[in-house]
């Protein structure tokens, strides 16, 4: 959090506070101007507003509210703010519109039937209908939580090196509310089922404002679910990106990646049964690792990891995929367009495609020259294919 | 749980395989009833499957799709018992002297070894160390084909077939062990080469050479074998047997055949060492030599011509 002490060099200063109690208030604030400090608090209400405007530098809101149907909303347009948004009990609302660099954006929601919505594009109605950023999104923190059930969150992001961070706590939550239905691997080839609907989102379909959306350079997001039943959508276009999707102790969760362009980091954890995860990247020297083991923070073996389904497809060459699967009735189908591309030793040192388990499936395709594939499987009646 | 069928891919690499080359598969198992596919098309690709434990499967293919196929390297390793392995390769047309080699490692009982390779130079290194194994090799549509081959335990089988332009063709196959057996066909071509040893008892060994100037040299180390070959125009025969009740025949047809000396083989035509053995030669036609050198007691050797 930055300091709010540098009050010397302000232009305008204004605090001002805003207490509300009981039923549907409403307060707003618009601030033009450096070092301000805004804070409205809302608690034992429903259906009350709390809206921030605020155009400047070094700025800060701060939203409390606590009940029922709330919403907050934020347009802020300048450099190193901060603002801080917490929700308490079910069914509240807020949206953020950011623009700006140094900007750090704090959100926590505890409760059911949640919503947050994050523009970090420079394209929200609070942002004056800028158009575009002109490359000054930059360095941004945006740190998420969810606690409850039946909890949604979408977010756009346009600059690079920003850091995206969201976890959320319970069960039926969704990172991205418009819900895909994800086909099956095919038996007729890449341009259809698991692998064609991958494709098509490589030429955007689905991407904006749903799950959490990145373009840009140098930006590192970390989406984590801990519960079941929850849906977790990342799209990325940019290069020398790193996106975490993290999903732990739970089942029937749905994992969807697509990423373009170069240099790119995925890192894909599951653990639990019944769960889903398609991911794509297309571009050179993109890597990709999925752990679906139990190991790393946040997994405490529950479950069996068993009949999930896993799948990935690089286009372009240079590119790695390494897994470690720990579980039984797995499935996984690997595909690789280009040329020199790898599935072997990347990310986290997972050697290949490595499983350990009773009855799992493994499809390797690769498509080119030049490429390596490793498979080593661990168990009984499990079954590997590779194919060049 | 969903399943996965190959032919989503095998239709996928219609679309791509004329690009695929050096390209490096390797797929390692570890357990029981797991089953490892490798399938690869173009040129100097290399695949390796390894599998520990029993009733496990393992099957490369190269060159499936009959695109140019030049260089491959396949190799299957399998430790244990049941194991089972297939090797398909296929030159393409137009291919180079060296294009497919494929080595088989098999140690255990029960398990098998299916090769086939087709319409190119293929050269096989098949091994086994245990009982009840079985090899079924077949090199065909190609000269300059080379397979060797060794079994050692006890009731192995083997069937090896070089055929179908198999010009040049040579097989060196070892067989340690007792009762155990293998069918040797070496057709549709000339010059092909047998080297032959066997070092048990109770063994059958059955081959029928090339269309002619296809050589063989066996020897035979061990009591109660039986050998039968048949050779054509122009062949040679050098054979060596030490050890008694051994039944050996041969008939070779044609003109210009011979029993004797041969490089590089240091015997004198069929020498037999021993006791109760039986040696029966067979010439059909004109200018064929036979020589058999005895020794020992109860011996019998009938030259025909």
């Amino acid at each position: 959090m930055k300091k709010l002490g540098t009050l010397l060099f302000a232009s305008v200063f204004a605090c001002s506070a805003a207490f509300a109690q009981n039923a549907s208030n409403s307060a707003s604030q618009d601030i033009d101007g450096n070092d301000n400090t805004s804070t409205i608090t809302q608690v034992k209400a429903f259906n009350s507003e709390a809206s921030v405007k605020q155009e400047g530098v070094d700025n800060s809101s701060t939203i409390t509210q606590d009940g029922y149907t709330q919403n907050a909303s934020l347009y802020n347009v300048g450099d190193e703010n901060t603002i801080s948004q917490s929700q308490y009990g079910g069914y509240h609302q807020q949206r953020v519109e950011l623009w700006g660099n140094q900007n750090e954006y704090t959100v926590l929601q505890k409760g059911a039937q949640n919503f947050i919505y994050l523009n970090a594009r420079g394209t929200g109605p609070g942002l004056f209908g800028r158009p575009s950023n002109g490359s000054n999104n930059n360095n941004n923190t945006a740190d998420i939580r969810q606690d409850g059930y039946r909890n949604l969150l979408s977010g756009s992001i346009t600059g690079s090196d920003n850091e995206v961070s969201v976890e959320q706590a319970g069960d039926y939550n969704k990172i991205g509310g418009v819900l895909f239905e994800v086909p099956t691997l095919s038996l007729q080839g890449t341009q259809t089922g698991a692998f064609g609907f991958l494709q098509s989102l490589f030429n955007g379909n689905a991407w904006s404002g749903n799950g959490v959306n990145i373009y840009g350079d140098n930006n590192q997001a970390s989406l984590k679910q801990v519960g079941r039943s929850n849906n977790n959508y990342a799209f990325i276009e940019g290069d020398n990106n790193q996106v975490t999707q993290r999903m732990t102790d739970g089942s029937d969760n749905t994992v969807l990646q697509a990423m373009i362009g170069s240099e790119n980091k995925s890192v894909l954890e599951l653990w639990g049964d019944g769960n889903t995860m398609i991911t794509g990247q297309m571009g050179t020297g993109n890597q990709l690792f999925l752990n679906s083991r139990g190991t790393g923070s946040g997994f405490s073996n529950g479950g069996g990891n068993s009949s999930n389904l896993f799948v990935a497809l690089q286009v372009n060459d240079d590119n790695m995929i390494s897994a470690g699967i720990d579980g039984s009735y797995n499935e996984v189908g690997i595909a690789q367009y280009g040329s020199q591309n790898e599935i072997g030793s990347g990310l986290y040192a997972a050697d290949g495609v490595r499983i350990v388990g009773n009855y799992n499936d493994v499809l390797i395709s690769q498509h080119g020259y030049g490429n390596t594939a490793d498979a080593a499987i661990t168990g009984n009646n499990n079954t590997s294919t590779i194919m060049q | 749980m969903k399943k996965l069928i190959t032919l989503m891919f095998a239709i996928v690499l219609t679309s791509s395989m004329a690009f695929a080359q050096d390209n490096t598969a390797s797929s390692t198992a570890t357990g029981s009833y797991n089953s490892s596919d490798i399938a690869q098309d173009g040129s100097n690709n290399e695949a390796t499957i390894t599998q520990n434990g029993s009733s496990n499967a393992a099957m490369i293919e190269q060159g499936i799709q009959g695109i140019t196929s030049n260089n491959d390297v396949a190799s299957i390793n399998q430790v244990g018992q049941g194991n089972s392995a297939v090797l398909k390769s296929r030159d393409g047309w137009g291919g180079s002297p060296a294009a497919i080699s494929y080595t088989v490692d098999q140690q255990g009982n029960y398990n098998s070894v299916e090769a086939t390779a087709f319409n190119g130079p293929a050269t096989g290194d098949i091994s086994q160390a245990g009982s009840d194994n079985s090899v079924k090799l077949t090199q065909h549509t190609s000269s300059d084909m080379l397979t060797e081959l060794e079994q050692s335990g006890i009731g192995n089988s083997a069937t090896i077939k070089q055929i179908s332009g198999a010009d040049n063709s040579v097989l060196q196959a070892t067989v340690n062990g007792d009762y155990n057996t293998m069918d040797i066909t070496q057709s549709g071509g000339a010059w092909q080469k047998l080297v032959l040893g066997v070092s048990g008892s109770s063994n059958t060994v059955t081959g029928t050479l090339g269309a002619h100037d296809a050589d063989q040299f066996t020897s035979i180390e061990g009591n109660g074998n039986t050998f039968e070959f048949y050779q054509d125009k122009s062949s040679d025969a050098g054979i060596s047997i030490s050890g008694d009740y051994n039944d050996v025949s041969l008939m070779q047809n044609g003109i210009g055949n011979s029993v004797f000396d041969t490089v590089p083989w240091d015997r004198n035509g069929i020498v037999v060492n021993g006791m109760d053995n039986t040696v029966g030669v067979t010439q059909n036609g004109n200018y064929n030599t036979a020589t058999v050198n005895v020794a020992g007691i109860g011996n019998t050797a009938t030259i025909t011509q």
